[in-house]
């Protein structure tokens, strides 16, 4: 199997402190863990945005510095998390910006389109979009950057937080996407904040906690009881209903000696 | 496609208004009862630098206009508004009065350099500012109210203490003219507008990218940092060429590229080269209206902010600015 992401001891100043680990062509990655604990940091890290103090971060086998920003653009997609334009653009034209399939640039795929049900709003404003819709505008704009490579199975779509602001249909509809598109060889790592959904629909989970990892490989063995209670301090119960993990947490903090 | 109808709708417009307003100019003096030698000088070391003044500076300003409107990811940034063209003034009007009495022959050199200056040193304080207070568009029009006042406050100043002729040369650079240029100013100014605008309109698609913001821009190729600073730097010269041949001309920034986003959208590869025409062209047609009426000479700004100024008011009112 290809390795596609290699991290050694990545050191990012008051981000990120040890992080190593391996990703492959193919595997769908989540990180989980609570506010703050570098989630974001690591995906810059591995998308060329952010620097790295210490350790060594290579992507296909070269480092991430030595690639030059266009090569970059050609294969691996990065969705920063919400950063609303000032200009009222129209969703198509704001599409055809960063699409880079077709000249005319203003066709989603029809997978894509399938999953995100962008086309119903391709004439109106960005500014007029809810905050869900809008998310549905920038995942597909992402993926619409590195299409050609998508569709040859060698893209590397990095997404932070892309649930947010989605409805439980799109959400889902979204994450089954993914695992389609890793299923063809493209590699997703991104970031989650919601674990059954994660627990479920990834290859691999990174618990990250402080700028570390806790525990990392396929869900089965990492989304435990132990591991989610030491990484988001607080209590969780876990069942498992037709292969399908149920994750409940308690409410974590106790209001009586406060107020 | 209705986006092309009114694409070519829009250029066809533009060039008609442009040849027009060329006519209209030429037209007055060929028709005057005078020598030939008179009019052709007339022709030659008036109105054809008059031309050219008009489209240098039109081109300058919305092309600049446009271009800080994306990289301050600011729909109401123009030249004037942030304080470019007010520092700029700032300072050609202080050395306007504190060049000594031996000096003054090389004025001519000296206010279109300090305006220049200015207009650097205004842009680097207003990209310092933008990128602290990242992604806030009030801080980048405060910004451009603190300078334009303390501009206002020193000319105020200034004129307490100024003869009748630098008086007149104060209101050049506070009003704006096209009446100011020479040849030799043109053939340094010309040149340094020219390229600094072309260079503009050739980071269109990279400028397309920037919609989105920084990590997009970023990740779909676009040295961010590198753009900002190539873009700014070319937009600073062309504005501080621009009002060193013809003083601070108002709102010409911010009405071309709002009108013509209105008609065509945000795509930087057409809006910029039009806003280019176009300003020109708004240019012309004000020396043109302004050529015809005779009587009396219009001061550019004062036609270009009567028309900027409501739009200025409605954009603020729909929204467009948040």
């Amino acid at each position: 199997m290809t390795n596609v992401v290699s991290l050694t001891s990545i050191h990012v100043d008051e981000r990120l402190a040890d992080i190593t680990g391996q990703i492959n062509q193919g595997d769908c990655v989540h990180f989980v863990g609570p506010n703050g604990a570098g989630k974001s940091t690591l995906l810059n890290v591995i998308a060329g945005i952010t620097p790295i103090d210490k350790g060594s971060c290579t992507l296909l086998g070269n480092a991430i510095a030595t690639w030059p920003l266009s090569s970059l653009a050609g294969i691996r997609c990065m969705l920063g998390q919400q950063n609303y334009s000032a200009f009222p653009l129209q969703v198509s034209e704001y599409l055809s910006f960063y699409s880079t399939h077709k000249a005319s640039g203003d066709d989603v795929p029809d997978i894509v389109e399938a999953a995100l049900e962008v086309q119903q709003f391709a004439s109106k404003p960005l500014n007029t979009l809810s905050g869900g819709e809008r998310q549905r505008v920038e995942l597909c704009r992402v993926l619409l950057q590195v299409w050609p490579a998508v569709t040859k199975g060698a893209a590397i779509i990095l997404l932070d937080e892309p649930l947010q602001g989605l409805d439980i249909r799109h959400q889902y509809a979204l994450v089954s996407l993914l695992r389609t598109l890793c299923g063809r060889g493209n590699t997703v790592i991104m970031s989650s904040h919601d674990l059954a959904l994660s627990a479920n629909y990834s290859s691999h989970v990174w618990l990250l906690k402080q700028g570390s990892i806790i525990d990392s490989g396929i869900p089965r063995h990492v989304v435990t009881k132990d591991n989610l209670e030491t990484t988001f301090d607080c209590h969780f119960a876990i069942s498992k209903h037709d292969n399908f993990l149920e994750i409940q947490a308690c409410a974590p903090i106790s209001f009586h000696q406060i107020w | 496609m209705s986006q092309r109808v009114s694409k070519t709708l829009v250029v066809g417009l533009l060039v008609s208004a442009l040849l027009l307003s060329v006519v209209g100019i030429m037209w007055n003096v060929w028709f005057e009862q005078a020598p030939v030698a008179l009019k052709q000088h007339i022709v030659t070391h008036v109105q054809l630098p008059l031309v050219i003044t008009a489209l240098l500076v039109g081109a300058a300003l919305a092309t600049s206009g446009a271009t800080l409107q994306v990289v301050l990811r600011n729909p109401l940034a123009d030249p004037g508004i942030i304080g470019i063209t007010s520092g700029a003034s700032l300072v050609a009007a202080f050395m306007l009065l504190a060049t000594p009495a031996w000096a003054e022959p090389f004025l001519y050199v000296i206010l279109p350099a300090s305006c220049f200056v200015g207009a650097l040193f205004t842009t680097f304080l207003i990209y310092r500012l933008a990128r602290r207070l990242q992604g806030s568009v009030t801080a980048v029009i405060l910004s451009g109210i603190a300078v334009s006042t303390l501009s206002g406050a020193v000319v105020g100043w200034l004129y307490l203490f100024s003869d009748a002729q630098s008086l007149r040369n104060l209101t050049f650079w506070l009003m704006g003219s096209l009446y100011q240029t020479t040849w030799p100013i043109l053939w340094v100014s010309g040149p340094v507008i020219i390229v600094s605008v072309v260079y503009q309109i050739r980071q269109g698609t990279s400028l397309n990218k920037l919609y989105a913001g920084d990590i997009a821009a970023i990740s779909s190729g676009v040295n961010v940092q590198q753009l900002t600073e190539r873009t700014l730097l070319a937009s600073a010269i062309a504005v501080g060429a621009a009002v060193s041949i013809a003083g601070a001309i108002a709102f010409v920034g911010l009405l071309i590229p709002h009108v013509l986003r209105l008609l065509l959208g945000h795509d930087n590869r057409l809006l910029l080269p039009l806003s280019a025409l176009a300003g020109g062209v708004l240019l012309l047609l004000v020396a043109c209206a302004s050529e015809l009426t005779s009587v009396i000479t219009l001061p550019v700004s004062m036609i270009t902010a009567t028309l900027g100024g409501p739009l200025l008011v409605y954009a603020l009112f729909k929204g467009h600015v948040r």
